[in-house]
């Protein structure tokens, strides 16, 4: 698992509050290409308290195949820096539990211009929802939980 | 032959671990699936149709950290000490 001593982010499965949005922006800041930056998009995953059925949710469990999913976020983020030629990609997702709005991804892109990151985003976040061994599991209100496949 | 199975998400919740070393008597990944419902029977709807010992269409399988082809799941040569994996449909946060 990546780990965080030199708060140097890189892409992958962290432990729940492991590291930060900030602690990305600031790694990708010190990116040795960081002066040609000229926009840093980002999305955050967040825990929300209805289910797609409209069931009542108060957390949620992440499981992950820490070997595997490495290696598809490692993909997902060499494709896209190269399809895009992205200055950066950084693609972080958390397991273990978590409460209501609490942090589940971040993926952080920075590019020269608005417009290929924008396309860069959306497509890292439509990949990593279907191709990444990650499994989530809502505890809704009433006591009962069920995995969503 | 001793192989390690890793169990995830609704695997690791219905068995109660994170991973376990089983013996089986073939070195097939059906061998593998035959003991692990026997020792674990809540799994058996999650992973095969029936009473079949063919896994759902849906289950992926990964050996020592790779994933394995749909093709070569009936045929595949496990080895001692191989790692499997039986994958769910996955679903990220």
């Amino acid at each position: 698992m990546p780990k965080n001593k030199s708060k140097k982010i890189t892409s992958g499965i962290y432990d729940k509050n492991e590291i930060s949005l900030i602690d990305i922006i600031e790694t990708i800041k010190k990116n040795q290409n960081a002066v040609k930056i000229g926009s840093i998009l980002t999305f955050t995953g967040i825990v929300r308290s209805f289910s797609r059925e409209g069931r009542e949710v108060k957390g949620i469990k992440i499981d992950a195949y820490e070997e595997l999913a490495n290696q598809s976020i490692n993909k997902i983020c060499n494709d896209l820096k190269e399809k895009y030629g992205l200055i950066e990609l950084i693609l972080t997702h958390f397991k273990g539990e978590f409460n209501l709005s609490e942090d589940l991804v971040h993926v952080v892109v920075a590019s020269s211009h608005r417009e290929e990151g924008f396309k860069a985003l959306r497509e890292a976040v439509e990949r990593y929802k279907s191709e990444i061994a990650v499994w989530k599991r809502e505890d809704f209100s009433d006591g009962t939980s069920k995995w969503i496949h | 032959m001793i192989i390690k199975v890793l169990y995830f998400a609704e695997l690791k919740d219905l068995t109660g671990k994170e991973n376990e070393f089983i013996n089986i008597e073939k070195n097939s990944i059906e061998s593998v699936i035959s003991s692990i419902i026997e020792k674990h029977p809540e799994l058996k709807p999650l992973l095969i149709d029936g009473d079949s010992l063919k896994l759902k269409k849906n289950v992926s399988i990964a050996i020592n950290d790779k994933i394995i082809e749909n093709n070569r799941k009936e045929t595949f040569i496990l080895k001692e000490n191989d790692k499997i994996a039986f994958l769910l449909p996955i679903s990220g946060g």
